[in-house]
């Protein structure tokens, strides 16, 4: 079993560089773990003391690794899986992280929100809100957000990470949420304190997502106020109608962007029919 | 609205990628709005609904859901079309009086393809004063 990776048992959090797991590529290196135990109930706030976290030094990316975790193994809320190299980190509409691996944290968190099939953006917006509160919390400079997956430095506008979920439905509800995020640990922030960085995102996720038992409406309020996409002028190329401007007003309880036009027109455009998004000066 | 057909085509792109709708339908001459109430019926509007916002008594959901529709369907004839970089050209002399084209050209620096590629084009109409648009003929969406 040399060569197999070795899941951590609950609460155990060991150093990225100690040698827990392989290399091998996939299936090879799907962890040779015990079942998780089913997830019973409302996702509540997992201390990070209790998180089922596996590390990888290579695989895919952190979000297929969860996604198999989560479909094949049952993985719990809050289920996490780190990984040192993606070999594809990609984001939304397969855009891929740039900044290199030893300078990025990558992580994916397994998320069973209670939400129905129509909130099913939410959990980008969830995501995003906690990385930003995670880095601060962490000693990080003040973040902001970019609709719906980018998360910058609130002094110099730079991306500091980006978010990703993907979505699973069951019968009119969400079944399972992925949210990958990867952290530039580039500048401003020694890689050393990586663990610090995913302790403090993920006990913002699983706060944020337990507030969700009482409604969208307390973190999509907070998400808004951090959100520099919201109140400009904006021009956006959408799936598959072409491009688009508007003024962006708010961001609805289904998690999309909320436009409105001089003459009163209001369109709301989900995460997955937007391109791209510009802000016009 | 637009003194020159060059003019009015602009101000006509510039309300559809803004989703200025009610300015687009306001753009429309009197018979393009006639043909757009014709299709709409044909591909199953309700009669009633036609009705009521012909004589003007829809309710405002309802008109801004029309001409909301209206408006993206202009936007996927203009798909992939960036329209700050659009030129319009107008095509003189084979229109009767009254009338006009104005095609929109996407700018190509590769001179041997010429000063740009027609990417749609307007037909206009002048009602008093004003051009206004009976036609949008698209040379790049499906």
């Amino acid at each position: 079993m040399a060569d197999r990776p070795t899941h951590l048992p609950a609460g155990q959090v060991t150093e990225p560089s100690e040698p827990t797991v392989p290399t091998e590529p996939e299936p090879e290196v799907l962890p040779d773990a015990p079942a998780a135990e089913p997830e019973a109930g409302a996702p509540d706030a997992v201390a990070d003391t209790e998180r089922p976290i596996r590390r990888y030094r290579a695989a895919v990316s952190a979000g297929a690794m969860a996604l198999g975790w989560a479909n094949l193994e049952q993985a719990p809320t809050g289920a996490t899986v780190v990984v040192d190299h993606e070999v594809s980190p990609m984001g939304r509409l397969g855009q891929m992280w740039t900044v290199p691996a030893l300078s990025t944290l990558a992580f994916a968190v397994v998320l069973r929100p209670p939400l129905s099939a129509d909130e099913a953006d939410v959990p980008w917006i969830v995501g995003s809100l906690a990385v930003a509160e995670g880095i601060e919390a962490a000693g990080g400079p003040s973040m902001r957000t970019l609709w719906p997956d980018v998360v910058v430095d609130a002094e110099d506008g730079t991306t500091k990470a980006s978010v990703r979920a993907d979505v699973q439905l069951g019968p009119g509800k969400v079944r399972i949420a992925v949210v990958t995020v990867r952290l530039d640990l580039s500048e401003g922030a020694d890689p050393a304190r990586r663990e610090e960085f995913l302790a403090a995102i993920t006990g913002h996720l699983d706060q944020r997502m337990a507030e969700l038992a009482d409604g969208v409406a307390g973190p999509l309020a907070l998400y808004e106020k951090r959100c520099s996409t919201l109140g400009h002028n904006l021009k956006l190329r959408l799936i598959p109608r072409g491009e688009m401007r508007a003024h962006s007003a708010a961001v609805d309880p289904l998690g999309r962007l909320e436009l409105r036009s001089a003459t009163g027109m209001v369109e709301r455009v989900s995460v997955n029919q937007v391109r791209g998004v510009e802000v016009l000066a | 609205m637009g003194t020159t057909p060059q003019e009015a085509a602009r101000t006509f792109i510039q309300a559809v990628a803004w989703g200025e709708h009610h300015v687009v339908w306001d753009m429309l001459s009197t018979e393009a709005q006639r043909v757009v109430m014709g299709i709409a019926t044909s591909r199953g509007m309700p009669e009633p609904l036609a009705a009521r916002l012909r004589d003007g008594t829809a309710t405002q959901a309802e008109l801004d859901q029309f001409r909301g529709d209206l408006v993206n369907g202009f936007r996927a004839d203009l798909l992939s079309v960036d329209v700050d970089t659009l030129d319009y050209d107008l095509v003189e002399g084979v229109f009767e009086p009254g009338t006009a084209r104005v095609v929109l050209m996407v700018p190509v620096p590769d001179p041997i393809l010429g000063s740009g590629l027609p990417a749609a084009s307007l037909e206009l109409s002048q009602e008093g004063e004003e051009w206004r648009i009976d036609r949008l003929i698209s040379r790049l969406a499906k």
